[in-house]
């Protein structure tokens, strides 16, 4: 029997057996007319297209009233505030627009989605992301308990959208994290535990995300893991994978910024991947315009169509699936319950997401870019990984995190803008 | 040190400083504030209006930022007390 399909998973499944790949923006506005135009603008581009709604950060965390004020005062936000505009205006915005061949997604960003997916239930609106680690550590203050408990919920409540005739979608944030500086193997495992987790409380359709990281060959041997992972730990649900343009320090020339997208998108197609989330050139600077989002889309599926699928065979191992997996395999051991085994996983350090510093993430790892450029762990704390690194004697310094969180970017700029910063004294008046 | 990145850091971090100057004993602390503070200009120009607010110091996101933060930090007078 064929698993049940989103609208958003059928139209992803069907680009794919056209040989497509799906581009999808980063956009929200606070203005209802240029969240139409904005939406408008990226169905018109002659691609494979999914509209993206992103939410404010007031609508994020809770603080409406916050956000109300800012609305009041005439002041822009950065995204749509779903739970502000009163639902017939969002009706207005999306009249015309979304359709079969349209899907849309709306991103949030919410340690604690319910009030958000309960507006999405009564809007019909089928497509979601985040997850509860994902959603939590990088950008919530609140506790991991309390995103878990609050994301279960969350998921139960779409599943009301099936009395609408709506099947509801829900894709992984785990394989972004915090961006950058994860080493891959931990990203997959995240992006398959939060899939788990959605399955587990009622989802049959759902993607698994992961974001470019620095180095191409290492990607591809992730996605391929990412893959093996999901064939293995989802069967009887749909599902598909969608990469993210690089998330960290983003170009600032203009050459640079396109020819890291390109390369994502080569990547998501090599790695037999299904939809983009693009980046645009204003990205080093601020967030983009409808036009720049539009050029990226455009960009991007050009990319794609000139570059061929390869075959799982083609891709090296480098331990990335047996890394991944241990970690899966280790979390699941834990509990029966996949949010049970998530908070088990973080008290004891068996997941643990390097430069996180949010209370429930132990931070006891850490990762670094090696000479080859490669994305590694410079120590695994209490990681049940097969080579674990203990780095304690040769600690990351300050100036080398900051020329790694530039690293991408300095290599795609024809004419790097800044010299190594100065050092940082540490408290004992010593320089590192 | 305050840091934001999406954008709402020149309202956010202005009442934050606000709040943080009427507190006794905090007056001359120094505040500073770094990132992507507002949408869609050109970094720093939130920063005249976060300076009027309180803040000690106001950092944007780009490599000339990165260099007058780490000598802003370098010029504090440093000392354990715990």
């Amino acid at each position: 029997m064929t698993p049940p399909r989103s609208a958003l998973g059928r139209f992803v499944a069907d680009a794919h057996a056209r040989g497509r790949l799906v581009v999808q923006p980063r956009m929200g506005f606070s203005d209802p007319a240029r969240m139409r135009a904005g939406l408008l603008a990226t169905r018109r581009v002659p691609a494979a297209t999914v509209g993206t709604i992103t939410l404010d950060s007031y609508t994020r965390l809770g603080e409406q009233a916050a956000g109300r004020r800012a609305l009041d005062d005439g002041v822009a936000l950065n995204g749509y505030p779903i739970l502000l505009h009163p639902p017939a205006l969002t009706r207005a915005v999306l009249a015309g627009v979304v359709d079969p061949h349209f899907p849309i997604q709306v991103r949030h960003g919410s340690p604690a989605p319910e009030r958000i997916f309960d507006a999405l239930v009564r809007l019909g609106i089928g497509a979601s992301e985040g997850g509860p680690v994902s959603y939590c550590l990088p950008y919530g203050r609140s506790p991991l308990t309390v995103s878990v408990s609050s994301w279960k919920r969350a998921c139960e409540l779409l599943g009301r959208l099936r009395g609408k005739g709506v099947e509801p979608h829900l894709e992984t944030f785990g394989g972004c994290l915090l961006g950058q500086l994860c080493p891959p193997g931990l990203l997959v495992a995240v992006s398959v535990l939060e899939a788990l987790f959605f399955v587990q409380h009622g989802l049959r359709c759902v993607s698994l995300s992961y974001a470019q990281q620095v180095h191409p060959e290492q990607d591809l041997e992730a996605l391929a893991a990412l893959r093996a992972l999901a064939a293995r730990f989802l069967p009887g649900v749909t599902w598909h994978v969608v990469v993210y343009a690089y998330m960290g320090l983003y170009p600032r020339s203009r050459g640079g910024a396109d020819a890291l997208l390109a390369a994502a998108a080569r990547l998501a197609v090599r790695g037999g991947c299904e939809r983009l989330i693009v980046k645009t050139a204003a990205e080093a600077d601020r967030i983009p315009t409808i036009e720049e989002n539009a050029d990226a889309l455009r960009h991007a599926a050009a990319s794609a169509a000139a570059t061929p699928r390869l075959g799982p065979a083609d891709v090296p191992d480098t331990g990335l699936l047996a890394e991944a997996t241990a970690l899966v395999e280790a979390v699941l051991s834990l509990h029966d319950d996949v949010g049970a085994a998530l908070l088990a996983a973080f008290g004891k350090g068996y997941l643990d997401v390097p430069y996180c510093l949010h209370p429930d993430n132990a931070g006891r790892t850490a990762g670094r870019i090696d000479g080859d450029g490669r994305l590694v762990w410079a120590d695994t704390g209490s990681l049940p990984v097969p080579e674990p690194v203990r780095g304690a004697a040769a600690g990351v310094s300050a100036a080398e995190l900051l020329a790694a969180l530039r690293h991408v970017r300095d290599r795609s700029d024809a004419a790097p803008s800044g010299a190594a910063p100065a050092s940082i004294p540490t408290p004992d008046g010593t320089y590192r | 040190m305050l840091s934001s990145v999406n954008g709402h850091g020149h309202v956010d971090g202005a009442r934050a400083v606000r709040l943080l100057r009427r507190t006794p004993g905090l007056a001359t602390v120094p505040v500073v504030i770094g990132g992507k503070l507002d949408l869609g200009r050109p970094e720093n120009r939130a920063g005249a209006g976060l300076a009027d607010a309180g803040f000690t110091a106001v950092f944007g996101d780009g490599d000339e930022d990165v260099r007058r933060f780490c000598g802003f930090v370098a010029s504090l007078p440093a000392r354990t007390c715990a």
